[in-house]
This record gives structure tokens, sequence and C-alpha cells, in this order.
């Protein structure tokens, strides 16, 4: 299985993200899920979204993007955030 | 550093009456330019900000908005926290064609790196902490507010 690519963003690229970042860290280490991890801002994500596997975001991005982009508001709030973990398992290790 | 340490008593103002979000974040922001944490450019950036990613998040009974900008304009980072007793509309982060009512405002002025990566995990554990969360609502006054974020700590350092 290649190692998959994940870009974790919000809109400033500094706040949400940054605890997503640290969720998701931790969430990969407990499964044992191996992949790379970077964080940006949303107005960066359309000339980078075809570098990566998956998007992981807090904010909404462009309809053309969403295939590969979870919601990760869930993460913040803590309401329903085991789906959101259910669904980015599912993406990185199929 | 703590999170009540971290915000400070002179970030924090309960709004007895009904403001609109701008003006709310405006008078919040204010405690902010007071104190020197941030220039008055910080809170305009945060304003027009939160009309093309908005920050209202649905977390139960107390809902909460978590406000900031790119931080240019912060000199010290911190949060200033406002109550808004007759609450305040936001646009939902998850669903921005949605607002929801919201009583607790934390307006961040950021820092990049590692460094507030702490405390910003202590806001989210308390903002899903909602029997502290409504104490924080139905505080007296700001003093309250602020005994409320430091006991957090005391409760964190026993478990």
């Amino acid at each position: 299985m290649n190692k998959k690519k994940v870009l974790v963003i919000c809109g400033t690229g500094v706040a949400t993200s940054t605890v997503v970042m640290q969720k998701l860290k931790a969430f990969l280490r407990d499964k044992g899920i191996d992949a790379s991890l970077d964080q940006s801002k949303v107005s960066d994500v359309l000339n980078k979204a075809d570098q990566y596997d998956l998007i992981i975001s807090t904010t909404t991005v462009p309809p053309s993007l969403q295939e590969k982009v979870i919601n990760a508001v869930p993460l913040l709030t803590g309401i329903g955030k085991e789906q959101v973990f259910e669904q980015i398992e599912a993406k990185l290790t199929s | 550093m703590s999170l009540s340490e971290y915000i400070g008593k002179d970030h924090i103002r309960i709004f007895e009456e009904h403001l609109e979000q701008s003006e709310l974040i405006r008078q919040l922001g204010d405690t902010l330019v007071q104190t020197g944490a941030v220039g008055a450019e910080y809170i305009e950036a945060v304003c027009v900000r939160e009309q093309s990613y908005p920050t209202g998040l649905l977390t139960g009974e107390v809902n909460v908005a978590i406000p900031h900008a790119d931080p240019l304009h912060v000199r010290k980072p911190t949060i200033a926290v406002g109550v808004a007793r007759q609450s305040v509309r936001f646009r939902n982060m998850a669903d921005p064609n949605h607002d929801l009512p919201v009583q607790v405002v934390f307006l961040l002025a950021p820092e990049r790196g590692e460094t507030q990566l702490f405390i910003l995990e202590q806001v989210m554990n308390l903002i899903q902490d909602q029997a502290n969360m409504q104490k924080i609502m139905d505080a007296q006054g700001t003093e309250e507010v602020w005994k409320v974020l430091a006991q957090l700590e005391q409760v964190e350092e026993k478990s």
C-alpha cells in the first residue's frame, strides 16, 4: 500500500487546522496508519489539490474538490467525531 | 502557560445587550487593542474574514464562535472571551449557509507554530465541556468567568 498524502486546511492555516492536525496525528498513531501530512489554508488548496489523496478541511471548499474532502468541524466540537475518524480511516486504508 | 493566564482578566467581557456580530467583535476586540495585544487592523481583518470563513460552532446548549484572522497584526498572542447574554448570530463553520445563536465568543489572537497548540486544545476541550460553558454563560461578572477558566486547570492537574 502506498503511503497516502493528506492535506489539512482551514481559512487561515493557523488555528483550526492546527488543532485538527494534532488530533489526526494522534488518531493515525493509534491506528498505526502511516500517512504524510501537510497543513495549509484554503486559498492555497486549488493549485495543490492534485498532489493529495485526501483533504481534511474545517471550511467549505470549491465543489470541484468535494470528492476528496472530509469536513473536520466535528473534530473541533466533538459532536460526530467518530464518524469523521471512520471516514478518514476508510480513505487511508482503501 | 495555563489558559486563564493566557487569556488574562483584561480580555473578558460580558455583553448584556443584544449586539450585531461585527459590533460585538469590535467591542470585544477593543480589549485586545487596549492592552496592545493586537493592532486595530487585526480586528477589522477578523470581521472581514468572518464573512468568508465563518467560525460559529454548534456545540450543544451553549454554542461558541472562534473568530480570528492571520496573525500578521498580532503582537502578543492571546484570546479574548465574550459572553453574549442575548446571544449573537454567527454563520456555522460546518455549514456556512446557516447561522446559529452563539453565547460565548473566543476571539483568538493566534501565533504560528507549536506554542499555541496547547492553548487551542484547551479551548477545544472547554467548548466540549458544556457544564463549564454553562457556568461561563451564567457568570455574574468577568471575575467569575475568569475563575471558571482558572478552576479548569486545577481539575486537570488533579486528574
